[in-house]
């Protein structure tokens, strides 16, 4: 009987260390990695991300909220998780409107070049 | 009593120490899953292997997305090879659009230097351009000094002046004699290279005769220069003729040659309006 209650004991006790600094670690770095993702989404919503990627924006957003909320409910790894998502959205719209920004330049100088290249021609034309 | 005593105590001894030996069993039994996200992010990683110029222009982010497709096929359980796997798609789109982004920003530095090449270009093409407007200009002018020359004309304020002497018309007569047509024939390929231009042809004559007869002499005379040049062609709108008899004089009408000089018929080849 003292031997099966001893046993219980160390049990519980092992457990309840471990979640405890389980919760007290976690809730450190978590916050850390809200504010972080938080940065990533606002640099992406700054880099023009709501028209040229709004979907990973919204998906980036929502996650990232479901985080807060799993972390609230103490629910760590899957907070962890959503914001490890939220992360990789908020960096693929940031990166895809990036890459629409760069091309839409590049198409406006193209276009300037072929109007100059018109333009040159007809001079041409008329002089000679 | 002491039935379920030893029941719990059984029980929770077992179920202590089988724990690990049950999670060491799943995991082996159930090894590397494979989900329907692990098949996307497998895709979107074959772009990334099909086309070198992504991992050319998006090194790091190709290799990190390969690293997390790497993790995502190890997962042991499906919840966290899908949520691995949706780390490893995302990844692999950022390595696409990374690398999209730094091809588009590669050929705006070439648009960028042809623009300016094809502007340098112009450049140089306006200067040509100016440099022979000038030439051309001077080139005219310089041949209508040497065909002026060749009209032995002088240049005056009315104009240029060109003198026909007696010699090219009979004495008393207003008809041109063939010495006096080659003149004619030069005058008026002036005139057909120049078609901005008009003459004005007045005829004097000597103070031999009668005024009346003169006046008539020196008319049919510019008549005859100008009916020459009407038949090669020249517009009669750019001709004007005009007969001045005997009062304008350039040489005394005392001796033969100054009388000689006195009929002529002047040709004056009008400025530019």
């Amino acid at each position: 009987m003292k031997k099966h209650l001893y046993e219980i004991a160390c049990a519980l006790t092992l457990c309840g260390l471990v979640s405890v600094s389980g919760c007290a670690g976690n809730g450190k770095a978590l916050t850390e990695q809200i504010a972080n993702t938080e940065k990533s989404i606002v640099a992406a919503r700054d880099g023009n991300a709501s028209i040229n990627a709004p979907l990973e924006l919204k998906l980036a957003d929502e996650k990232l909220q479901a985080a807060k909320a799993a972390a609230d409910k103490n629910e760590y790894d899957q907070a962890r998780n959503l914001l490890e998502e939220a992360q990789v959205d908020a960096d693929l719209a940031r990166a895809k409107s990036g890459s629409a920004k760069a091309q839409q330049f590049r198409d406006s100088i193209k276009a300037l070049l072929k109007e100059i290249e018109k333009g040159q021609k007809a001079q041409e034309i008329y002089y000679y | 009593m002491t039935q379920s005593r030893l029941f719990t105590y059984f029980t929770m001894r077992h179920l202590i120490l089988c724990l690990p030996v049950v999670f060491v069993i799943s995991g082996c039994a159930m090894g590397p899953v494979t989900t329907e996200s692990i098949e996307r992010a497998r895709s979107a990683y074959a772009r990334i292997q099909a086309d070198p110029n992504i991992s050319a222009n998006a090194p790091v982010a190709s290799y990190d997305a390969g690293q997390a497709l790497h993790l995502a096929e190890q997962a042991k359980d499906v919840p966290t090879q899908e949520h691995l796997a949706y780390i490893a798609e995302r990844k692999a789109q950022i390595a696409v659009a990374d690398a999209e982004k730094s091809m588009a920003e590669k050929d705006v530095q070439r648009l960028q230097k042809e623009k300016d090449q094809i502007l340098l270009k112009s450049r140089e093409y306006e200067a040509e351009k100016a440099r022979k407007e000038a030439e051309l200009v001077r080139r005219q002018a310089k041949q209508l000094e040497a065909e002026l020359a060749e009209l032995k004309a002088k240049q005056t304020e009315r104009g240029i002046v060109l003198t026909l002497g007696d010699v090219f018309f009979e004495t008393g007569r207003a008809a041109l004699m063939p010495g006096g047509l080659q003149n004619i024939d030069k005058l008026s390929n002036f005139l057909t290279k120049h078609p901005d231009r008009g003459v004005l042809i007045e005829g004097h004559t000597d103070s031999v005769g009668t005024a009346e007869f003169n006046m008539l002499l020196s008319r049919s005379r510019a008549e005859a220069v100008r009916n020459a040049l009407l038949e090669r062609g020249i517009s009669a709108q750019r001709i004007t003729t005009k007969g001045y008899g005997e009062s304008y004089p350039v040489a005394s009408n005392k001796t033969a040659e100054g009388r000689q000089q006195n009929r002529r018929v002047e040709i004056v080849v009008l400025n530019r309006e």
